[in-house]
């Protein structure tokens, strides 16, 4: 009689001790539940909305993952890589935190990009090797200072580089954005969320190969600058080339030519309208 | 009321081996001189009987094996300053005197800390994490405090052997009593006027008391005579505070010379730790340390610390400097280090948010400060925009920190608003299309039958937008248009009128 008593207590140890330690796991971000993927909750301590719905539509977690880090694999630099993350930019410039850019291959323009976001928040580093690059965004992921990290980096698997920064993204609750280049994405890679992009034909093609919360292997078409239409190619009569005569003989100074264009300036040629933003 | 701290070790703790090999000093006996007399012993020296006033060749000749250093005067001062920051807690009027004495008047702390218990235990629990040795005592007036400390500290300046011990905690009505039985040989006064008054058989400072002032003054000479009246409070004895410097300097000489940069990190802890307390009596706050290293070749190092949040903490100044003290190489021992820092502003404490929303980052610069100190301060920068034509200039880094306060843009008047709003304006009027990425330096691209060649064909999707001004400094005169390359990318173009050539300045990304 008693010993069926304590066996029965024992069990019921184990089970309350199960169930608590089934909850902890359920708390660690990495563990998918099949439960949560067709309530996708719009909860800003998991996910930001990425601000294309169409790229929104295909994530398990409708927006860039926080606390972890989003990997964007590019066929080359400049193919529209900043207009896709600038929504996000524009929203987390509107919290306390700084934006903090890694290694960009080239110098930020100012005047572009304070049409997308508050440039007050932006902090760049300039770093000589890749050691230091993930060095200054592994300190400012786990600082908890920052909102979002983007990090350049080489044509190298660096696989134990990138757990590091994983973990200091957990730790710092930020969204870390790693940008490599496309041949990447055969190997392996810590990252979230992993997304190849490639510019088509008057469009970007995103191809979702890892994503948190479900199956990958989603493609997405994106039209990342909507103000292409607006844009009238001059044609090639009107371009102002070198012409022939001048060349052979050098005869016309600099100055007067520079007279000319000024007299031949029209008020403001400008077709160029700004574009709607998202 | 007086309160006495003695540091009867004084010399020998101001330098800075004392602190790290507490073992040695125990079990090795240390000496301190000054012009070849010793002036300092540890309890080893003393013990084996080599005593204050000794000459150097007979300590030699007690125990050849006894280490003697050489006293440093400039440390002893930095290291009474220390201490006395650190007693500035209890009483602003402090004096300072370099044989080992501060002088502290608490009457007006007692109400402060409830009771002179409670002050003399607080006090010495203070003291007594600094590791140093000390003697306090209260007393009526500076003088006899002094008197008291001294006697209790057991050691006497002569070499007075014999000396009565009393009791502590005495309350302050026989404290005066006390007084009459301490022996002559402690008063401050010069050896001659000493000699006199035992000569004339008096043993005790009361007895001595006891005499007429008229007597003493013929006897024993005038200095005596005040000094006296001084000690029994007939006569004001004001003395001159000790207030705390305007800016921070202390510099540590080591005995035995670092090799590791690792060895470095207590002398640099222990100068921050004191920085840090400084700066928190001042209510100051600095921004930017400056180290320097002295090597045994004679060379130094120095580099300073940026700082960029409203206060320092150990940890953060310590890791700072590590960082920056990482890009040096040390090419020979180092002897000396020392900390300064200079223009210390005012510390304004900014009213936090109470209720914060959850979700919010902190508002903090240290991981800037941490990248700007070991990758160099030009490595870390912000971006502004200036209201330029010339696209290149259109776009300044700047290496100073911005707040990241989302809360400055409400708090801003409405005037001011109103004007950003017009700038605001202005500057999107300005940037038609614009792109994210400009090359430092435009880059030169072939133009040959009708195709543009860089890395491939690139074609002009745009109509053209001119820019021609800058007259004054540079000639400008381009026409820019937007082309696209094989690869997908878009590049921003240009004609250049004076150059007459194809230039590539930017990519829209």
């Amino acid at each position: 009689m008693s010993s069926s008593n304590s066996m029965s207590s024992s069990n019921s140890m184990s089970s309350s001790n199960a169930s608590s330690k089934i909850r902890q796991l359920l708390q660690r971000n990495e563990i998918w539940q099949a439960s949560q993927k067709d309530n996708p909750s719009t909860d800003p301590e998991r996910a930001i909305s990425t601000g294309y719905a169409e790229l929104d539509k295909e994530l398990h977690y409708t927006g860039w993952p926080r606390a972890a880090i989003s990997e964007l694999l590019l066929s080359n630099n400049g193919i529209g890589e900043i207009r896709l993350l600038s929504p996000l930019f524009a929203r987390l410039s509107l919290q306390s935190g700084y934006i903090t850019w890694v290694n960009p291959p080239e110098q930020p323009y100012a005047p572009a990009l304070t049409q997308q976001f508050q440039l007050n928040k932006l902090v760049i580093v300039n770093t000589c090797n890749t050691q230091d690059s993930i060095w200054a965004a592994e300190q400012a992921m786990a600082s908890a200072a920052c909102s979002a990290v983007l990090l350049w980096l080489p044509d190298k698997a660096l696989n134990k580089a990138l757990r590091k920064l994983s973990i200091a993204a957990r730790k710092g609750k930020c969204w870390g954005i790693i940008l490599r280049p496309a041949s990447l994405q055969q190997h392996p890679s810590p990252a979230a969320l992993r997304i190849v992009m490639q510019p088509k034909k008057q469009h970007q093609q995103l191809s979702i190969i890892k994503q948190p919360g479900g199956w990958s292997g989603q493609q997405v078409r994106l039209n990342l600058f909507p103000e292409r239409k607006y844009w009238t190619p001059l044609s090639v009569e009107h371009w102002p080339c070198i012409s022939p005569l001048i060349r052979q003989n050098n005869f016309v100074s600099k100055e007067n030519l520079l007279n000319q264009a000024k007299a031949t300036q029209p008020s403001i040629i400008s077709k160029q309208i700004t574009p709607p933003h998202h | 009321m007086w309160l006495s701290v003695y540091l009867p070790l004084l010399p020998l703790e101001a330098l800075d081996l004392y602190q790290e090999n507490q073992h040695q000093l125990i079990t090795s006996s240390i000496a301190v001189v000054k012009n070849n007399i010793i002036i300092c012993v540890n309890p080893q020296a003393s013990s084996e009987g080599i005593k204050i006033n000794q000459s150097l060749t007979k300590a030699y000749t007690i125990n050849p094996e006894i280490k003697i250093l050489k006293c440093n005067q400039q440390q002893e001062q930095q290291y009474l300053n220390q201490l006395a920051l650190l007693i500035y807690n209890y009483s602003p009027n402090i004096t300072v005197e370099i044989e080992g004495f501060f002088l502290v008047e608490i009457s007006r702390s007692l109400k402060l800390f409830g009771s002179l218990e409670q002050l003399l235990s607080s006090l010495t629990r203070v003291l007594s994490n600094k590791k140093i040795t000390f003697q306090v005592t209260t007393g009526e007036t500076p003088e006899s405090a002094k008197l008291f400390s001294i006697e209790t500290a057991g050691i006497t300046i002569t070499n007075q052997t014999s000396i009565q011990r009393m009791k502590q905690n005495e309350t302050v009505d026989n404290k005066m009593e006390k007084l009459h039985y301490l022996p002559i040989t402690l008063l401050q006064l010069p050896e001659k006027s000493i000699e006199q008054i035992l000569s004339v058989g008096i043993r005790k400072i009361g007895e001595l008391a006891k005499l007429p002032d008229k007597a003493i003054r013929q006897r024993f000479g005038k200095t005596v005579s005040l000094y006296l009246k001084k000690l029994y409070g007939k006569f004001p004895d004001p003395r001159e505070y000790f207030y705390p410097e305007d800016c921070f300097f202390q510099k540590l000489e080591f005995i035995d010379v670092i090799y590791h940069r690792q060895g470095l990190l207590f002398p640099i802890k222990r100068l921050i730790d004191h920085l840090c307390h400084f700066l928190r009596v001042k209510q100051k706050h600095c921004q930017s340390l400056h180290w320097e290293l002295s090597d045994s070749e004679k060379n130094t190092i120095h580099f300073d610390v940026q700082l960029s949040e409203n206060q320092i903490s150990l940890k953060t100044g310590v890791e700072l400097t590590q960082l920056n003290l990482e890009r040096y190489t040390l090419h020979a021992p180092i002897e000396a280090i020392s900390l300064t820092a200079t223009q210390l502003s005012e510390l304004n404490i900014n009213n936090q948010q109470l209720f914060e929303q959850q979700n919010n980052f902190i508002q903090e610069t240290v991981f800037i400060d941490k990248i700007k100190a070991r990758l160099g301060v030009k490595s870390c920068y912000h971006l502004q925009q200036k209201m330029e034509q010339a696209p290149e200039l259109a776009s300044q880094k700047i290496t100073h920190t911005p707040p990241a306060n989302i809360y400055s843009n409400k708090i801003a008047s409405n005037t001011d608003k109103r004007e950003e709003h017009q700038k605001n304006n202005a500057i999107h009027r300005h940037n038609t299309c614009r792109p994210s990425w400009l090359f430092k330096a435009p880059k030169p691209i072939h133009f040959n039958q009708g195709k543009f060649l860089w890395h491939g064909e690139l074609k002009i999707i745009s109509s053209q937008e001119r820019i021609t001004q800058h007259w004054w400094k540079k000639k400008i005169a381009r026409d820019y248009f937007i082309a696209e390359h094989d690869n997908g990318t878009l590049y921003w173009m240009f004609f250049d009128h004076i150059e007459q050539h194809w230039y590539l300045h930017g990519i829209f990304s």
